[in-house]
Parts: C-alpha cells; structure tokens; sequence
C-alpha cells in the first residue's frame, strides 16, 4: 500500500485515533472489570493501532509541506444562530501531539503492566480502564476543532485525572489528593469557560478557525476585550498545567500510582495548559499584554517550584516541581514569542519527564519506599534505571548532545532576545533556575543511585516489561533534540507561528546555560556523593528560616486554605442563610401566611343572621354601584332591551 | 297622573325601612315583622307596574304573594315559638350556634 | 281627577306608610309596633285602591290585616316572656345602619330616577273580571300550587309549635 495513501486516509479519519482507546475503554468496563489479560491487551493494542494511524497523520502533514490544515467537522445541534459541532482540526500542532501522546502512553501502560502487578484483578481492570478513557480524552483534545468541544475534552480529562490520582481511593490522602487537583483545576477552568462564552458570544462561532478570522473586526467594536478573553482563557492553562497560583494540587497528585504521575502529570494532561496557548495562539498575539502575563507567570512558576524542589526529600515530589518548573518555562517561552521553543521543550520535557517518573517508579517498586533519605547506591543492583535516569538528568540539566540542551537553548534565547520593559526579570529567572535544575536533579540521582545503600538492600533490576519502555523513552529523551539543530532546525520547520522566525545567532545563552548546568552539577556532586545526608543536616542548620520557607511550599497551601475558609465557607454561609431565612421563608411565609387568613376568617361565620344580612346587603350595594360606575350610571332598563 | 317614578320612590323607601329594621332589631318577631313590610314594598311595586303596563300579571303575582306571606308568617313564628322553647331568648344576638 | 288631587291623595297615604313603617323598626313595645304595622298594611291597602286594584286590596286587608298581624299579635300575647326582650340594639349600631340605608337609598334611588321609564300615566282600570278570569285560565297551575304551599306551611306549623308530650 502507498504510504502517501495511507497517510491522507489516516487524516481523513482522524477521529478514529481516540476512538480506539474510548471503545478499549467501554469493552473493559462491559467486561465488569473480570479479566485480568484482556484490560491491557485491549488498552495496549488499542494505544499502538492509535500510534501507527498518529504516524500515518504525521507522515501525511509532513507530506503536505505546512499546507492549510484539514478540517472534519459534523454538526451536533444549533441553539438559536449557534450552531456546535464535534470537529478535527488537524495541523502540524495536532499531528505533533497525537504521535507524542499515543507513543508515551502507550509505553506507560506497557511498564504498567509491571508496575501494577500487586494490584487485583477488579482493581488492574479498573486502572487500565481509567488509562484507556484518560488517552481518549487526551487525543480528543488535541484534535478539538472548536472551544466547546476543547472544554468538553478538558473536563474529561480533569475527570480521569481525579479518577487516576484517587486510585487507591481507601487511603484518605489519596481521596484528598484527587478531591484538590479536581477542584483547583475546576476553579481555573472557571476562567476558562467565561473566557469561551465571551468570546463565542461575541464572534457567533466557536471554531477556532472562524474565530481567528473574526477577530480583528471584535477588536475594532471592542477595543481591549481580546486581552481580557486572553488572560480568562490562560486561567485554564494555570489550573491545568500548575502555574502560580493554581500549583498547589500537582505535588499533592503524586499520591496518584507513577505510571499515573509519569502520564497525566508529567507528559500529557499538564501539558494540555501548554498546548492550549499555543492553539490558541493567534487570540494570545492579538493582545501583547496578555502573553506578557503568561511570561510573567511561568517565569515566576519555574523560579517558585523550583526552590521548592531543593530541599523535598521524596523522589517523586522532586520530579513534580521540576515538572512544575519546566510547564513555566514552556509559558515563559510562549510568552516571549518562542513559539517553536514552548512547544519545542514540551515534546522533550515529555519523554525525559516521563523517563524520570518510570525509573523513579521502577526504584520505589523495588525498595518500596519514596524517601531518599533511605535509598543509596540503587545504580548497583538496578543499573539499567540507574542510566536511563541518568540520562533524563542530564536532558533536563540541558547538557548536550541531550535533547534537552536544545530545547533550553532555543527558550533562552528566545527570552534573551526578547527586549520589551520588565524583561530583566524574566531573563534573570530564566538562568537561575537553570543552576537550580541541574541542582536539584542531580542531587536526586546521587541520593539515589550513589553511594552506600542506607535502606533496603534485597532487591533487583525490574522484570521487562518495565525496563523496555525505560530504554524506549532515554533513546528519545537522549535523540529526539536533534530535531532542533541550530542548522537544519526541522522542528522548527514544523511546527512555528506566522512566518519563519529569524533567530539572532548571538551564542551567549548557550554559553551561559551551559556554565550553569554544569555548575550545578558540580555543587551537588560536591554536596551528596560523600555523607549526603549529615551535608544536609549542616546546610539546615546554617540556613533554619529558609529551609522551612521552602518545605512550607512558599506557605501557598495555607494561603490557600485561609482563601478556601474565608472567602468560600463566608460566601456559603450567607448564601446558606439567605436558603434558609429568605427563601424558605417566603415559601413558609406562604404557607403561614394562608393558615392564619384563615383563622382570621374563620370569624366570619359567627352564626348571627343579622350579620349576614348586612354582609348580603354590603354586597348587593357595590354591586349596583359598581355596575354604575362600570357602566356610567347605565340605567337598568338596558336589561328589558330598551 | 302620577309619573310612575314616585310610587317606585316609594316602595324603595319602604323596601329599606324594612331592611333596617332586618338588620338592626334584635328581638326575632320585630324582624320578621320587618321582613312583612320588604314583602309588601315589593308587592307595591308589583301593582304599580300592573297598572302603567296594562298587564294583569302584576295583581296576579302580588295575590300569590299576599298568599305565600301569610305561609311563611305562621311558620316563622312557629320557629320562634320553638326557640324561645329551647334558648329561653329570642334576642338573635344570643342565638349563634352554628358558628365556628 | 285633578292631577291636584291625586298628588295630594298619594302624599297622604305614602306618608301614612311611610310613618307607620318607621314605627314599625323604632318602637321599643313590641305591641306598639305590631300596631304600627297594622297601620301600615292599611295604608298600602289604601295605595291599592289608589291604583285601581280593588281585589288586592281587598284581600291584603283580609289577609295581612286580619291575619298575618292578628297571628303576630297572638303569639306576642299568648307568650308574656317575648314582650319583655329587649328590641333596639344600642345607638351606635343603629346610627351606622341607617347611614348605610342611606347610601343605599341614594343609590338606587339615583338608579331610579335616571331611568327612563316607558310608560304613560294609566287611563283603564283593570277589573276583577279580568283577574278572575287570568286566575283560572293562565294562572291555574301556580294557583293550584299555592294551596299545596298553604297545606304544607298549615301542617308544619301545627307540627312545630305543639307542646312537647310529658314524658
């Protein structure tokens, strides 16, 4: 078969993509959850047949050289003029996304099947149930076509997440774990939602590619309205994808399994935020203030969590604030106009993010523990996790030749270039958390995989199916950069905004980053390969208030407490009062209003006749003086006929 | 001779002097003695129309009245009789049983 | 007849009705007041008269006079206790409805007056003949069913106010 010709089919029927992992979905669910071999046979086999028809759709946009994107669209119901539709949009974004998604899935529910393997039968169904609904969702997302149908897929996908985090749903942390993302999330999407009403109000369409049309008549009638639709929309983007001030639920995710972490909380869901402003990019563009914010946001968001992540001492909140981190520099890069670098950085931080979470899972499956403090010479007995991790942290540190190292070049230039007013501090946060990252990550690998056990030591390598996929993803997280040379950079090719992007060719960030990294590197190896824990002890002591800043999370969780009890339960309470006093009053008052008319009335019937009569007569009289008044002094014979 | 107007003056001032005396007396045979002198201002303005109209409906209708007055006199006062029997008191302010 | 002196004619016995009526509703003696209303029938009887309606006047004196008023005087009589109760209601009560007979008697009154009435003044009295005759030919039936009515109110009556059997 022509692959040209597959390629055009697969785009043509792009919806079948999601298709397949929903359908894996509902056939675990019909099967009651009983089979222990057939969830992951069918999930699996569903993510792969979704990952070669997501290579048919790349190879197809590839093929169609930065052609208009195709559209597919099948109209759902019309409300008045408003017509909805459940539409796929599918340019080089989607296509990027698809292939990344189903491919990074579908190695997870691979090493899953390792991973889980204590679980029993109902609840391993149920896991991969959740999973195949989560992928759906995800590949639903990225071939939204219009804002409807992109909230509706978000949601879903918030759904699956509070699903897969509250897995182990009898131990309270975990229920509580899932009852916060769920309800941090919802409350940007909040944001998100008014952003898509006012904006599919005012253009009479949710199709993103009506609307981008519509948009500079609604600026010439609105003046300013775009920025304020741009920041609601971004508010999405800080829930989902854990920005300040909405990052609080992704540390507390972690109670979630780690193929769950590694999925939706390090390569898919969080990075839905990203992908969002970049499809949305052309509303963001419209209104520079508004990229200005997201700049400003995921600068300070990398600088925040990865602060935080210095002195946290479970291995898989080290990786959710660098997670954190690394979504703020996806924004910071967005923000800046690096549109190639954001999405760039959001394909490598998948796979070397994704890496780290599935040695850090193949660790704690062996040691059964999260605690650092109790690992030590892991790499001994498990070196296969130990090299693949190894080379996730030198991704993320962005050493070369590591995919990483491009990534964090081509953002750092990008925010090196940028010279509006304030761009001082986005450059300065850019560099530090660069030492920062390289710091933390590599005192994570040393207080793992080096040095003298200091806990557990009867264990070994894990089995295949958990090792294969490590190895999968480090020759990604170790190669895929290459797609951005300086020279031939066919990423950029890709995937960019409007015309080509010209880069100044100054050298200096590279440089500098690079000074940094391995600066950092230098200072945690110096730090924790000899006596790790008695250095952390001292370095404690010496700076007591700063410890506890970092390890109280910046206070953010008790700031955001103190919100919840105030604002929310004093809101509420009024609104429970006014339930009670005014509303159930007025029904009661009704209801008391008629008993007591009737006991007044009762009196009525006093059994006198004589008041009767004068009732009988009081009667009679308005009656014929309002038959005269209603007919102006009428005379009666108007009832003889004249 | 006479516009009609005046006997119909007439017999509404009667009509009302016997409701007053209806609703205002307390004694029972006062008012049945009032709704005696109702019966006969309708019955006045029964003859009256007889006349100016030409028509023997109106003597015809005022007999039947005179008639059916007189029924109903005896058995009002039967009913009096009766109550005083069982309240000792023909005042109707005191007789309200049939109240709530 | 003179317009003159039938004006004055009806003055006359309107007043006289009119007068014995108020008597009638504002005497504090129950027997004076019966006797008042026996003053009264009279006058509307003379009324009749006035209106060319012999018989019924003839008969309302038989009847009202000689019977209804008799009846009512017997049984204020014949029950000594029942002339002692009180009859007028105290002054307030009073004053209000008259005031309300009043509006009332504006009203209709007012109604009345502004009609337009279609009638020339009467010429032809209407004789018994006549009644006799509308009586037995068109009237029969309600005639025949007034008896029916006497019967009924002539029994139960009898039934209502005999005395109770000593037990």
């Amino acid at each position: 078969m022509n692959l040209e010709f597959f390629a055009q089919k697969c785009i043509n029927y792009v919806f079948i993509i999601p298709l397949l992992p929903f359908l894996a979905f509902l056939l675990i669910v019909a099967s009651g959850l009983k089979f222990r071999k057939l969830a992951p046979a069918l999930s699996i086999s569903a993510m792969f047949l979704a990952f070669i028809m997501a290579c048919g759709v790349l190879y197809g946009r590839i093929l169609s050289h930065n052609g208009p994107a195709n559209e597919i669209s099948f109209p759902w119901f019309s409300i008045g003029n408003f017509q909805l539709e459940i539409g796929f949009l599918v340019d080089n974004l989607t296509a990027m996304m698809v292939t990344m998604v189903s491919l990074i899935g579908g190695l997870i529910q691979i090493y899953s099947l390792g991973y889980m393997e204590h679980e029993k039968d109902a609840g391993f169904a149920r896991f991969y149930a959740y999973m195949s609904l989560f992928s759906a969702s995800m590949l639903g997302l990225v071939m939204a076509n219009n804002f409807v149908e992109i909230y509706m897929f978000w949601e879903l996908v918030g759904l699956c997440s509070y699903f897969l985090i509250g897995f182990w749903y009898n131990k309270k942390s975990a229920s509580d774990a899932a009852k916060k993302a769920f309800v941090v999330t919802r409350f940007g999407d909040l944001g998100f939602l008014i952003g898509i009403i006012m904006l599919a109000t005012l253009a009479g369409t949710a199709n993103f590619l009506q609307v981008a049309g519509i948009l500079p008549s609604i600026n010439m009638v609105h003046g300013g309205i775009i920025a304020v639709i741009a920041v609601l929309l971004f508010m999405g983007a800080v829930g989902k994808s854990a920005q300040f001030p909405l990052q609080i639920w992704l540390p507390d995710a972690m109670e979630g399994p780690t193929p769950v972490s590694a999925l939706i909380h390090a390569a898919t869901m969080v990075a839905a935020g990203v992908f969002m402003v970049s499809r949305l990019y052309n509303i963001f563009s419209f209104a520079p203030s508004s990229l200005m914010l997201v700049a400003y946001i995921g600068a300070f968001t990398a600088f925040l969590a990865a602060t935080i992540a210095l002195v946290q001492n479970d291995i898989k909140s080290v990786l959710a604030y660098s997670t954190i981190s690394q979504l703020g520099y996806m924004m910071l890069a967005l923000g800046v106009g690096g549109y190639t670098a954001g999405n760039f950085h959001l394909l490598t931080h998948a796979f070397f993010k994704a890496l780290l979470f599935l040695c850090a899972g193949s660790v704690i499956h062996a040691l059964h523990t999260n605690d650092m403090r109790e690992m030590g010479g892991v790499g001994k007995k498990m070196p296969i996790t130990g090299i693949t991790y190894l080379i996730g942290c030198l991704a993320i540190a962005g050493i070369p030749p590591f995919s990483g190292f491009f990534s964090k070049d081509e953002i750092l230039s990008a925010v090196y270039n940028f010279s509006q007013p304030g761009a001082a501090f986005l450059k300065i946060t850019g560099f530090l958390v660069v030492l920062m990252t390289a710091f933390y990550m590599f005192r994570s690998y040393i207080m793992t995989f080096c040095g003298q056990p200091r806990g557990k030591t009867e264990y070994k390598e894990s089995k295949l199916n958990m090792t294969i996929p490590l190895t999968i993803l480090a020759f990604f997280a170790a190669f895929i950069g290459f797609l951005g040379l300086p020279s031939m950079n066919l990423f950029r090719d890709f995937i960019h905004y409007g015309g080509v992007e010209t880069v100044a060719e100054s050298h200096l960030p590279m440089y500098l980053s690079l000074i940094l990294a391995v600066l950092g590197i230098l200072t945690a190896v110096a730090l924790y390969n000899k006596k790790p824990v008695e250095n952390e002890s001292l370095l404690r002591s010496k700076f007591p208030l700063l410890y506890k800043f970092l390890e109280n999370k910046w206070y953010m969780d008790d700031f955001w407490s103190l919100m919840v009890k105030y604002f929310l339960f004093g809101i509420a309470k009024v609104m429970s009062f006014i339930d009670t006093y005014i509303i159930d009053g007025i029904v009661r008052g009704i209801g008391a209003l008629t008993y007591y008319l009737g006991v007044q009335l009762r009196y009525e019937q006093s059994g006198k006749a004589q008041q009767y009569m004068v009732i009988i007569m009081i009667f009679i009289a308005t009656v014929l003086v309002g038959w005269q008044v209603a007919f102006k002094f009428f005379p009666l014979n108007i009832l003889f006929g004249g | 001779m006479i516009g009609i107007e005046y006997y119909l003056i007439l017999s509404l001032l009667l009509l009302l002097i016997g409701v007053y005396g209806a609703i205002t007396l307390r004694h029972a045979i006062g008012i049945l003695m009032s709704i005696e002198l109702i019966f006969n201002a309708a019955n006045i303005n029964l003859i009256v129309f007889s006349q100016y109209m030409q028509s023997m409906l109106g003597q015809v209708f005022a007999l039947f009245v005179i008639a059916i007055a007189a029924a109903e006199a005896a058995v009002g006062l039967a009913i009096i009789i009766m109550v005083y029997r069982n309240f000792h008191s023909v005042s109707v302010d005191e007789i309200d049983l049939l109240k709530w | 007849m003179t317009s003159g002196a039938g004006y004055l004619s009806f003055i006359f016995v309107s007043l006289v009705i009119l007068v014995a009526g108020i008597m009638v509703v504002s005497l504090r003696n129950l027997i004076y007041s019966a006797l008042a209303l026996i003053l009264c029938f009279s006058g509307i009887a003379g009324l009749y008269l006035q209106l060319k309606a012999e018989f019924v006047a003839g008969v309302q004196v038989l009847i009202y006079v000689g019977a209804v008023a008799v009846l009512i005087l017997f049984v204020i009589m014949l029950t000594p206790d029942l002339v002692k109760a009180k009859t007028q209601p105290e002054l307030g009560k009073r004053l209000v409805n008259i005031a309300g007979m009043f509006f009332l008697f504006v009203v209709m009154g007012g109604i009345l007056i502004w009609s337009t009435w279609n009638s020339g003044c009467p010429q032809a009295a209407l004789g018994v003949k006549e009644l006799g005759r509308g009586l037995f030919s068109t009237y029969l039936l309600p005639f025949e069913i007034l008896s029916l009515v006497l019967l009924a109110a002539l029994i139960g009556s009898l039934v209502l106010a005999r005395k109770e059997e000593e037990k």
